[in-house]
């Protein structure tokens, strides 16, 4: 997300694990001593922060699940709204996760691809090369 | 890599003729800013570590900017004719900038005591190009400058310094960024072949191997529009920015390991949530008969509260945060709008907008 743009789906999740990484990433840099001081502060600020909206990611499982049970009429098999909300608060808290990363798997691929075609085009001088580093 | 946080040895990056005295020029693009300049020069005047030399570049006002800034004791530039941007008037200062660093502020934008200082040791690492600060709007009463302070509050908390521990920040910041001179003037300025000149500069940077900082605890408070006149005109400038930037880097980009995630995550959610805002959840709602679909809108409010909540209240502002929430999702909505209509019109029909209307 960026200021200015919509959007907290994919890329939430994305920075998410991110978050997650960093602190396995900063320890074994430190470990060589080459991690700079300042991702110190940014580890430790973002696990505390990645802690919590896992905890308000939970919420907004437990939301949607209310809203659905609100919306979805009562199984027959169970008989009762109470029934339904329950499967539907269970699911809901797994789903939207497992679609996201299949999603984020699903776009990330796609751009591995993308880049394989402009490599294989510039390879064959259909477009020009990157800058130089 | 060099620890460029802890107490830095800044003998080589200031050489100023007194103590506390930078070797920076700062550059003041104004257009009709009479009402804000003086506040941003004594902003920059009252600094912990202070510029050589503040360059307000008068780009052709028709009310006191000038005056006013010349008055305050900063150099004045008038181009001879409307530079027709941002960009351009920031150009027109760097050809007189003789330090080794250039910052450039923008004339609605005041800065925190400290902010210099605390942006400076970024640059210790000679590989650093730019850095850039954190940004929260200076006022905030209306709905859109509350729904501004959210989205700061969110970006600038739990987006940016993730993008920062990747050494990829996504956009140095127009309204506050610090660079270094010779690369700013290697890459020829700002280019004024997109909308958003600080994005195109940003990536160009990273193209040519350099890195860029993002740093927490440096703050800079810009004046964000305050209505939807001129809130209109800043998001359609982002937005047709976005994808224009999108559209002349994309292939440089893909070889650049996670700015080019950042970027495909931004563009995907965007332009989902944008169909999903404007479209998808009235529709729902609508043939399933359901207002409470409408949810949706703000159903990822236990997320985005964490970071907003964290930041405000280390600034002692969680009340106004909190009533600011909604504003938030008035705000991404609207954008939503603009985001669309730049990639139908960019993208579709091939019109790219060049007209740069100032959004405050």
């Amino acid at each position: 997300m960026i200021a200015g743009l919509p959007g907290t789906g994919i890329g939430g999740m994305y920075y998410l694990l991110l978050s997650l990484w960093m602190p396995i990433h900063g320890l074994l840099h430190n470990m060589k001593r080459d991690l700079p001081f300042f991702k110190k502060g940014i580890i430790m600020r973002q696990v505390f922060l990645t802690v919590m909206v896992i905890g308000g990611m939970w919420v907004t499982g437990w939301l949607l699940g209310i809203c659905l049970a609100v919306v979805i009429p009562p199984s027959s098999a169970t008989g009762t709204s109470f029934g339904s909300f329950a499967i539907a608060r269970n699911v809901i808290q797994v789903t939207p996760l497992i679609l996201t990363l299949v999603t984020l798997t699903l776009v990330y691929i796609g751009m591995l691809g993308i880049r394989s075609i402009v490599r294989w085009r510039r390879k064959n001088g259909v477009i020009s090369p990157p800058l130089p580093a | 890599m060099r620890d460029t946080s802890s107490t830095p040895d800044r003998t080589d990056i200031i050489r100023g003729h007194s103590a506390g005295e930078l070797d920076l020029t700062v550059i003041v693009p104004a257009y009709n800013e009479e009402q804000s300049i003086a506040d941003t020069i004594r902003s920059l005047q009252q600094q912990t570590l202070k510029p050589r030399e503040i360059l307000v570049v008068d780009d052709f006002s028709s009310d006191r900017t000038g005056e006013i800034a010349r008055a305050c004791g900063a150099t004045v530039l008038r181009p001879p004719r409307n530079t027709g941007s941002k960009a351009g008037a920031q150009n027109f200062a760097l050809a007189h900038v003789k330090t080794d660093l250039t910052m450039a502020i923008d004339a609605d934008t005041t800065l925190a005591s400290d902010a210099i200082e605390k942006l400076l040791p970024a640059l210790q690492d000679e590989s650093v190009a730019a850095a850039c600060g954190f940004v929260i709007p200076r006022h905030v009463e209306t709905l859109w400058e509350r729904g501004r302070y959210v989205e700061y509050l969110l970006a600038f908390t739990w987006y940016k310094p993730i993008q920062d521990y990747c050494d990829h920040p996504l956009i140095s910041s127009g309204c506050f960024s610090m660079y270094r001179t010779k690369i700013l003037k290697e890459n020829g300025g700002w280019s004024t072949r997109t909308l958003a000149e600080d994005m195109d500069l940003t990536w160009s940077f990273y193209k040519r191997g350099y890195k860029v900082r993002f740093v927490h605890d440096a703050v800079c408070y810009p004046i964000e529009p305050h209505n939807l006149f001129f809130m209109r005109k800043q998001l359609k400038r982002w937005s047709h920015g976005f994808v224009q930037n999108v559209t002349l880097h994309w292939e440089d980009i893909l070889e650049i390991p996670y700015l080019r995630s950042f970027i495909m995550v931004a563009l995907w959610d965007a332009v989902l949530a944008s169909i999903a805002y404007l479209i998808l959840i009235p529709l729902l709602a609508v043939l399933f008969s359901s207002p409470i679909l409408l949810v949706g809108y703000i159903i990822d409010i236990p997320v985005l509260v964490v970071p907003v909540l964290y930041t405000a209240s280390r600034r002692k502002e969680t009340m106004g945060a909190l009533g600011s929430i909604p504003s938030f999702f008035v705000l991404r909505t609207v954008n939503s709008f603009f985001l669309l209509e730049a990639l139908v019109t960019e993208l579709l029909f091939g019109r790219s907008l060049r007209t740069y209307e100032k959004g405050h």
